[in-house]
């Protein structure tokens, strides 16, 4: 049956959009089985988009310089042609915010409407990561409460101040994250409420940690004397926030404003490749199945091909251009190859994958966005036509090495192992460097000590190490150390050379 | 599902009024201000300065822009990295590793500097207004004062209390209700509370009354208390009718008186040497510094003029385009211009009135016999009206012994006896900008 096209030209308009946004959903929903949030497209000049972009990508977040820095930065980097926007910006809220930009043709935005409004969103809605960590129903409203809040605090205690705590809470908000325990479901008005009665409530707790004046002892003095705190503390923020001697109450606020922004894209980069390997599978097959039923012209199509093909483009290894992977390209090619399997398993398929010949593909496909991250989606799911068809091999290195070994390439024998070690690069402490907090000396000096799991005994990079330490030490206010240790190897050391008595702003309620 | 497309275009962010990139942009700046400061003075040596122009490019070092982050060295541990592209590889194969640039293996393993350009440097433009503001920043036409200047027709209309009298829209609502609730109390008008209460008793007490007669009403007590809050709420009526709502005297106006305005009104003197000794490079420097000068003045206040004299034997004034762009010269009498300046100062610019700035520049050279005449008509007739008076003498420093052709010896004894001249030596254009902010930073108040 032959149906109407929906769109025809290069411009756009809100009828067509209109069209656009019920022909996918048709196909999302009825065909597809996606269960997504509500859409809302927002149409924005690629001004908005940088900065949208700049400020990690989020509607409406803090002031903050770093962030006027990276609009200076992308604007001209824009401007001279040597980065392409992103065509598209969606965010994990309820109901789904979609950015369109302006400039886009209506091909572009038909994409990013069966790309973002029904893929992403998908995703957002059904990966249990997502479920488990954000509060999409009250992302917005949190975000709007940060922003006021400390527009407030540099009303009342100066820019110079706040801006010093948000450096030094940026510094540390990737070591700011729970991986295992579930943070609580952020809520706006509850935090406006209660933020008053915590801050109370914390710099209580502070005082009695740190009080000088002699009490009767208490059985957990012995704690304290054994080592505190007793279990390590993998939340940076999370432990100055509540422990931090020198803070003030509103200081304490930020640190806890920036950790949970952080905690809240923790799933992000941690389903990067799924994410939008299952965005791009579902805008791929929206598109083509408009097309087969006659709804888009030739025109659209060559289109879109187009910019399907410049956006999964995946350079090889040895091309100046190369970057590594391309998550779009790497998670297209897994999805695709895995439909492939089931519609239409060969004898290796069946070997490989034996649960999954012969089955329905959409729900393998949804299954897979919905129960995995990259390190176990790649793990189980990267088979091997797609080792050949994309010539992945590994290089084993060790830095005594002259040289590079390859160790697999993309035969029978090295299928495992190169599967194995690129799902082991999507582990979240190959990419972002463990550190713990395991002693406070708050009987004595009142040092801080720091460790860092060595992950198959890299180092720190020494120069932002330091730097960074810089910044916890203003936020503990004494000294702080930092062990590297690989097994139980000591690697590292770093200790900021001098001690800068310059706490991070005024302390209005010392506790001394 | 209920899908929406929200036109955002107009006014950024609904929620969010005011470009967020543009608080974030100027914090930035503020926090970047040095170096910006200290990349404008080094581009200043190197071009000229207009006021005009779209942006003016900056770069500044990257020093206190980093956002550090505790990263992996990408130089240590063993890893296992999987790349795409095979084409030749065969398992056991041996890959040399990139070496040089010392910055990590390859540069393909997604270094954190996707920054662009160089490797210290942050560079990009600042628009024309913060170029002028970061410029000018903390700099001032030193000493100004208020003059009061009687001989312009200029005004201030300013509040002055209330009158009683006024035109109608000028009626202060406030003010006179505030008369009116005061007249009320002070004449007693009954509260409309204190009649409803009455009318509500005399309501019930005609229920209490409810198909009685007249001869049943008589004598009591009732009846009494009827009859009582009857008349009461007679003379409360009255009352209430005799003692107007808003009365003419409580009205007030607003009222407004025009005073001649003091304005800090000034002019500033440029005299430029042309002479002949003046080579292409002094005349380079001192136009720098007055361009430089007339930016200041033009872009940071409203209301000052500007004098150009050149002069070499003969001083000329001329305008803003000839002073900059003009080519004549000749020998050296410095004093012709002061005595041009003292003849357009008893004209048009009365002491009484204007602040009077001077800023002169030259190489120093004068003609011998001038040099008595010239100290003597600054002493006495230029400084003593005059706000601040900056000399700069542009070429290579000279010593004592060159006596003759040395203006700014001469300048120096002036200081003895006058606190607003200053003197100062600009070789290279390299030093005009701090000089500049030298001479007119802003200064404490005396």
């Amino acid at each position: 049956m032959k149906k109407e096209l929906i769109y025809t030209g290069h411009s756009w308009d809100y009828d067509k959009l209109y069209r656009v946004m019920d022909a996918c959903e048709e196909i999302a929903v009825n065909d597809m089985g996606l269960d997504c949030f509500p859409n809302q497209l927002e149409i924005i000049t690629f001004e908005q988009m940088l900065d949208a972009y700049s400020s990690v990508g989020m509607p409406l977040m803090y002031n903050h310089w770093s962030f006027g820095k990276s609009f200076i930065q992308n604007k001209k980097n824009y401007n001279i042609g040597a980065m392409g926007l992103a065509y598209e910006l969606v965010i994990n809220s309820n109901p789904c915010i979609n950015y369109l930009m302006e400039e886009n043709s209506m091909t572009t935005q038909s994409l990013v409407i069966a790309h973002a409004a029904f893929g992403h969103n998908h995703f957002f809605k059904n990966n249990y990561l997502f479920q488990q960590w954000t509060s999409p129903d009250a992302i917005v409203d949190y975000l709007l409460f940060a922003k006021r809040y400390i527009k407030e605090c540099e009303e009342l205690y100066g820019s110079d101040v706040v801006e010093e705590t948000l450096d030094a809470c940026h510094a540390i908000q990737y070591q700011s994250i729970n991986k295992y325990k579930r943070p609580n479901k952020l809520n706006a008005k509850d935090e406006i409420e209660k933020q008053r009665a915590r801050s109370k409530y914390l710099q209580s707790q502070v005082n009695d940690l740190w009080r000088t004046v002699p009490t009767a002892k208490k059985e957990d003095e012995n704690q304290l004397e054994k080592g505190w705190p007793s279990e390590p503390e993998e939340n940076l923020l999370y432990f100055l926030e509540k422990y931090s001697p020198i803070l003030t109450p509103w200081q304490r606020e930020i640190c806890r404003i920036v950790r949970r922004i952080a905690q809240y894209f923790y799933p992000q980069y941690q389903t990067k490749v799924m994410n939008e390997g299952f965005a791009s599978f579902t805008h791929h097959y929206i598109f083509n199945k408009l097309y087969d039923e006659g709804r888009v012209d030739d025109g659209a199509m060559i289109e879109f091909f187009r910019l399907h093909s410049a956006v999964l483009y995946q350079p090889p290894f040895s091309s100046p251009n190369y970057n590594g992977f391309n998550p779009y390209a790497l998670g297209f090619a897994i999805l695709k190859d895995i439909q492939r399997v089931c519609t239409e398993p060969d004898e290796e398929d069946k070997q490989w994958f034996p649960h999954l010949a012969d089955t329905d593909w959409r729900i393998a496909i949804k299954d897979i966005a919905a129960n995995y991250r990259d390190e176990s989606a790649i793990l189980q799911f990267l088979g091997p036509k797609v080792i050949r068809d994309q010539g992945l091999f590994n290089l084993h290195d060790e830095f005594y090495y002259d040289n590079y070994i390859v160790t697999s390439i993309h035969d029978e024998r090295g299928y495992k192992k190169i599967r194995k070690h690129l799902s082991a690069s999507y582990e979240t402490a190959a990419m972002i460097p463990d550190i713990q907090v395991t002693r406070a000396d708050v009987k004595g000096s009142r040092d801080l000590t720091l460790l860092h799991e060595s992950y198959k005994g890299k180092r720190l990079d020494k120069k932002t190490a330091q730097q960074v330490l810089f910044h916890v030490q203003r936020l503990w206010g004494y000294k702080v150390k930092l062990y590297t240790m690989h097994d139980e190897t000591l690697l590292d050391v770093f200790e900021c050379k001098q001690f800068s008595n310059a706490k991070v702003g005024m302390t209005i309620n010392d506790p001394w | 599902m209920a899908n929406t497309i929200i036109d955002r275009r107009k006014n950024g962010d609904m929620r969010n009024p005011g470009s967020k990139s543009s608080d974030n942009r100027q914090k930035f700046i503020k926090r970047t201000k040095d170096g910006i400061r200290r990349s404008i003075h080094d581009s200043l040596g190197k071009r000229s300065v207009k006021g005009t122009g779209d942006s003016q490019d900056v770069i500044i070092s990257r020093k206190g822009i980093d956002e550090p982050q505790f990263t992996h060295d990408p130089q240590t541990g063993s890893r296992d990295i999987v790349l795409p592209g095979n084409k030749d590889f065969v398992e056991g194969d041996h890959v040399m590793k990139p070496r040089g640039g010392g910055a990590g293996s390859g540069g393909k393993e997604g270094e954190a500097s996707n920054e662009g350009i160089g490797e210290d440097e942050f560079g990009f433009a600042l628009s024309n207004d913060e170029f002028v503001n970061i410029l000018f920043e903390d700099l001032e036409l030193p000493h100004m004062i208020s003059k009061e200047n009687k001989a312009v027709e200029r005004y201030e209309i300013s509040r002055s209390g209330y009158t009683t009298t006024g035109n109608p829209a000028q009626m202060n609502l406030e003010k006179s209700m505030v008369n009116s609730i005061g007249r009320k109390i002070a004449l007693k008008l009954p509260k409309l509370k204190k009649i409803r209460k009455l009318e509500e008793e005399l309501a019930n007490l005609d229920k209490f009354f409810y198909k009685t007669t007249q001869e049943q009403k008589d004598g009591t007590e009732e009846w009494a208390r009827y009859q009582e809050i009857e008349e009461e709420i007679r003379k409360l009526r009255i009352r209430a009718r005799a003692v107007s709502f808003v009365d003419p005297v409580d009205l007030r106006f607003n009222n407004f008186t025009k005073k001649p305005a003091p304005i800090s009104q000034a002019v500033v003197f440029f005299i430029m040497d042309v002479s002949a000794s003046m080579t292409q490079q002094h005349k380079d420097l001192a136009k720098r510094f007055f361009m430089l000068l007339n930016l200041f003045v033009s872009r940071k206040y409203k209301r000052v003029e500007c004098v150009f004299i050149r002069h070499h034997i003969q001083a000329i004034e001329c305008s803003e385009d000839e002073f900059f762009n003009s080519r004549d010269n000749g020998g050296t009498i410095v004093s012709s211009a002061f005595k041009l300046s003292k003849e357009i100062l008893a004209d048009r610019y009365s002491p009484n009135e204007w602040n009077i700035y001077f800023a002169q520049a030259s190489d120093g050279d004068n003609f011998d016999h001038d040099n008595e005449i010239l100290l003597d008509i600054i002493d006495k007739d230029i400084l003593p009206v005059t706000q601040y008076f900056s000399y700069i003498q542009v070429g290579m420093k000279r010593h004592g012994y060159y006596n003759s052709g040395n203006l700014l010896q001469e300048y120096v004894r002036l200081e003895a006896n006058h606190k607003n001249i200053i003197t100062k030596h600009i070789e290279d254009t390299l030093d005009i900008y701090p000089v500049f902010r030298e001479i007119f930073k802003i200064r404490d108040k005396e």
